[in-house]
């Protein structure tokens, strides 16, 4: 079957009607004439390109034809018609639609010996006149790094790059960290009701519900293959259910005890690309701003981006709202569900949750929706420059080639979610750049 | 043998061929495969009582069977029997 925008039905009839602020019904009603001759044609083009055991390509008789493909052709036919219908709301009565109409074709009958028809019901994009874009106020907070801050970070650094060396004979220093095996127990039993193998341990964290300073104590010092035990009570939530609340006992035996051997000044600071403490000092507190504005620049975004939903109100089509917010409700019951909650008490919960994943869905459509239509309006465009510029990006985070994940985006078919998300940033860095950002009073 | 059960026997199958559906076409012919022994008011009776219809005539004839080669060895497939019957102008066969 032709495609439909290489010719035209006369015998055609589509009419839109508005019948809600973001829905339109369209009907469409076919000639008998115009349904003969589109299925004359199309039993023509099946029969040119049927093989039959018998006849000589081409040559089987249209009734032949008919018999075998006459089903197949007229649900083709229906398919056919409503694309066209589809695509004359489209073009020629404005329509905007969200989505594809979900249509039910096998209930349509395309008739040969009357006219026939179909209404169906598109879901339109919303109405958006933009206001105001440009000079949007804002405050912005101010940013900078105190010296707390940055030692606190120095020395946050100086431990991530720190690296464990068996204690020895010293045994666990109070800064170090033990390979160890849990065994719970109820009081006069030798009997343990549960046992942990390698967990790591380290005598300033405490397992919960045990005392941080006698922990401490009992554990610094120790030598691997050393035993200590605490006394306890069994949480609410202990995995032995006869036990919870009851008081017991646990039992920690140290398998190897590691003590953390700092980095030298001189990894460090070939690891920052600096040469001396003043340096590594300068260029942490350089790291840091950069976070902190980055992080300022996406508040101010976001607080524009909010402003500019509340400043155009509009009505969104519900039932694509009400599918998004039903498929996160299915992935929060899931995850619930895998948590063990059930019941009563898990339709409580998704209850609330389907609220909150409503009000989230139909907010995240107006954002997209409105940056749509400001990305429209200020000729913002993703090129094939920032295309290359992302895939550049994620393959240096990801430690692979450009060309791997830009074959990965092609045949996952991600491209068209890359360009929605790159011109989303676009957008907010418009509204950011043309906004009137006032600094904050350093007392509020 | 039922009646019925010997017609199933006489008509094989349709013969469904370019020049089987011109002849269709043309003259109300329908070609079918019957057994090698079957005679022409057989064929006749088998058609009437199976399909509904009045028979005008029917033509016979044996088909050689067509010399085959599989790989190395050579053979020939089966002769068989075709019975060409023309029906009056008001009846029909659906032969698909």
């Amino acid at each position: 079957m032709a495609n439909s925008d290489t010719h035209a039905h006369p015998g055609l009839d589509v009419t839109v009607e508005r019948t809600g602020p973001c829905l339109a019904t369209v009907r469409f009603t076919v000639s008998k004439e115009e349904t003969q001759k589109a299925r004359a044609r199309g039993l023509k083009n099946a029969a040119r390109g049927t093989r039959m055991k018998g006849f000589r390509p081409g040559k089987v008789p249209p009734a032949f034809v008919e018999k075998r493909f006459g089903e197949e052709i007229d649900r083709q036919l229906v398919e056919h018609f409503v694309q066209h219908a589809f695509q004359h709301a489209i073009d020629d009565e404005g329509l905007k639609p969200a989505r594809s109409p979900r249509i039910e074709l096998e209930s349509i009958e395309a008739k040969t010996d009357a006219d026939w028809g179909h209404e169906f019901e598109v879901l339109l994009r919303p109405e958006v006149e933009l206001g105001q874009v440009d000079g949007l106020e804002v405050e912005s907070m101010p940013v900078g790094v105190d010296d707390e801050e940055l030692d606190r970070t120095l020395s946050g650094i100086r431990g991530e790059m720190s690296t464990p060396e068996p204690a020895g004979d010293e045994g666990l220093p109070e800064n170090g960290m033990a390979i160890c095996k849990l065994a719970f127990l109820l009081p006069d039993s030798e009997e343990p009701i549960l046992e942990r193998d390698a967990i790591r341990l380290s005598p300033q964290t405490p397992p919960l519900g045990l005392d941080a300073d006698a922990f401490k104590e009992a554990m610094t010092g120790c030598k691997d293959g050393d035993s200590r035990e605490f006394e306890l009570e069994f949480p609410e939530d202990f995995p032995v259910e006869d036990a919870r609340g009851k008081k017991g006992i646990l039992r920690v035996q140290t398998d190897t005890c590691f003590r953390i051997v700092p980095p030298t000044d001189e990894t460090v600071f070939a690891e920052f690309g600096v040469e001396d403490e003043d340096g590594f000092r300068e260029e942490v507190r350089r790291r840091i701003l950069a976070a902190k504005q980055n992080q300022e620049e996406q508040r101010i975004e976001q607080v524009l981006l909010e402003k500019l939903i509340e400043n155009h109100p509009m009505e969104l089509p519900e039932p694509i709202v009400a599918e998004q917010a039903d498929s996160k409700v299915e992935e929060i019951r899931a995850a619930l569900e895998e948590q063990g909650l059930e019941g009563s008490e898990l339709e409580a919960r998704l209850a609330e949750e389907r609220q909150v994943a409503f009000e989230n869905s139909a907010k995240a459509m107006r954002a997209i929706y409105l940056m749509e239509e400001v990305a429209r309006e200020k000729k913002i465009e993703v090129s094939r420059d920032d295309f290359e510029k992302e895939f550049q990006a994620i393959a240096e985070r990801n430690n692979v080639g450009a060309d791997q994940v830009r074959k990965y985006y092609q045949e996952e078919h991600l491209l068209q979610q890359l360009a929605l998300e790159l011109l989303e940033r676009k957008v907010r860095v418009y509204l950011r750049e043309n906004a009137k950002i006032q600094e904050a009073d350093s007392g509020s | 043998m039922s009646a019925l059960d010997r017609a199933y026997r006489i008509i094989q199958k349709p013969v469904i061929t370019e020049k089987a559906s011109t002849d269709t076409m043309n003259r109300n012919a329908y070609t079918f495969r019957v057994p090698r022994t079957a005679n022409k008011a057989e064929i006749r009776d088998a058609v009437q009582r199976l399909f509904d219809v009045k028979v005008l005539s029917v033509n016979t004839l044996h088909v050689r069977g067509k010399r085959r080669v599989r790989g190395r060895s050579i053979g020939v497939s089966q002769d068989w029997k075709k019975a060409i019957v023309q029906l009056s102008p008001e009846s029909q066969i659906d032969v698909l």
